[in-house]
């Protein structure tokens, strides 16, 4: 393999000493050892939220596939004012689920309780960090399932079943404007629940 | 529904959709530029944007496989061997 001139300072060693932010810059100079440690930290994320969506393990390959190369390919636009680089990538494969369910209509066969055991490949809790991001999705399952069932509903459909309001709407028998206001009261609560901090601008 | 007072006129709602990614993609795009203009539908996404992003991470957590990650890798080294080749 072509060995890059810069090589010598980028041994996985070295890099995965980096932060997320540092290793986005070696990105955008097309550094593929740099990416490789950025997709070690959240490529289970990814599929994790996309097999969510999808309930199909290869079509949700192919859109964590999509979403990461995406990812590497416009890496030079990361911007760090707006975010970790997590959500940036989460925000990608979110989307690029969205995408697929619209397209392919995937929905009315999924079902992933219903998948084998074989499938379901639970993540072993590898280290501390781990531990605390699964307390704190277990808190985010408690502050959506809290939520009156009424609006549980309509953020589940929209965010992980890629529906939009106006099936939503429909699907429910309802008018877009009390969909929306579901939707609202509901993150509105989950926010108070969550205490998010207030956004930097 | 309750519309808010500086001459916007979105529903007050359109925020949290747009964030759960519930709006439809032409419908998106033009409150994407609606924001720009409107302070206070931006800073409503801005608040609500961080609990959808919570729900990114609150899934059941699940293991990629080894030929995701080496296909993506593949894919990344060769894009990588081509534009270093090129002086990129």
């Amino acid at each position: 393999m072509p060995r890059s001139k810069r090589d010598v300072d980028l041994s996985p060693a070295k890099l995965r000493k980096l932060a997320d932010e540092e290793l986005m810059e070696l990105v955008s100079r097309n550094e593929a050892a740099a990416f490789e440690i950025v997709l070690e930290r959240h490529i289970d994320a990814a599929f994790s939220l996309a097999y969510r969506m999808i309930g199909r393990r290869a079509l949700a390959e192919d859109v964590v596939q999509e979403a990461l190369l995406s990812l590497w390919r416009t890496g030079a636009r990361y911007d760090r004012s707006r975010g970790s680089v997590r959500n940036w990538v989460l925000g990608i494969a979110h989307h690029r689920s969205v995408d697929a369910l619209r397209r392919d209509g995937v929905r009315t066969s999924k079902d992933v309780s219903d998948e084998g055991l074989g499938e379901r490949l639970e993540a072993p809790e590898r280290t501390d960090a781990e531990a605390i991001r699964r307390e704190e999705a277990g808190e985010v399952r408690s502050a959506l399932e809290e939520l009156p069932a009424e609006q549980t509903r309509v953020i589940d459909l929209a965010y992980f079943g890629g529906f939009t309001h106006t099936e939503i709407a429909a699907m429910l028998d309802l008018p877009i404007g009390t969909v929306k206001g579901r939707m609202r009261l509901g993150l509105e609560k989950m926010r108070g629940r969550l205490s998010v901090p207030e956004a930097v601008e | 529904m309750s519309r808010f007072e500086n001459g916007c006129e979105e529903e007050r709602g359109q925020a949290a959709a747009y964030v759960l990614s519930a709006l439809e993609q032409r419908e998106a795009e033009r409150y994407r530029e609606h924001l720009d203009g409107c302070a206070r539908c931006a800073a409503e996404v801005a608040r609500l944007q961080p609990v959808a992003d919570s729900l990114a991470t609150s899934v059941s957590p699940v293991v990629a496989s080894d030929e995701l990650r080496a296909s993506v890798m593949a894919r990344v080294r060769s894009e990588a061997e081509l534009l270093n080749a090129a002086g990129a």
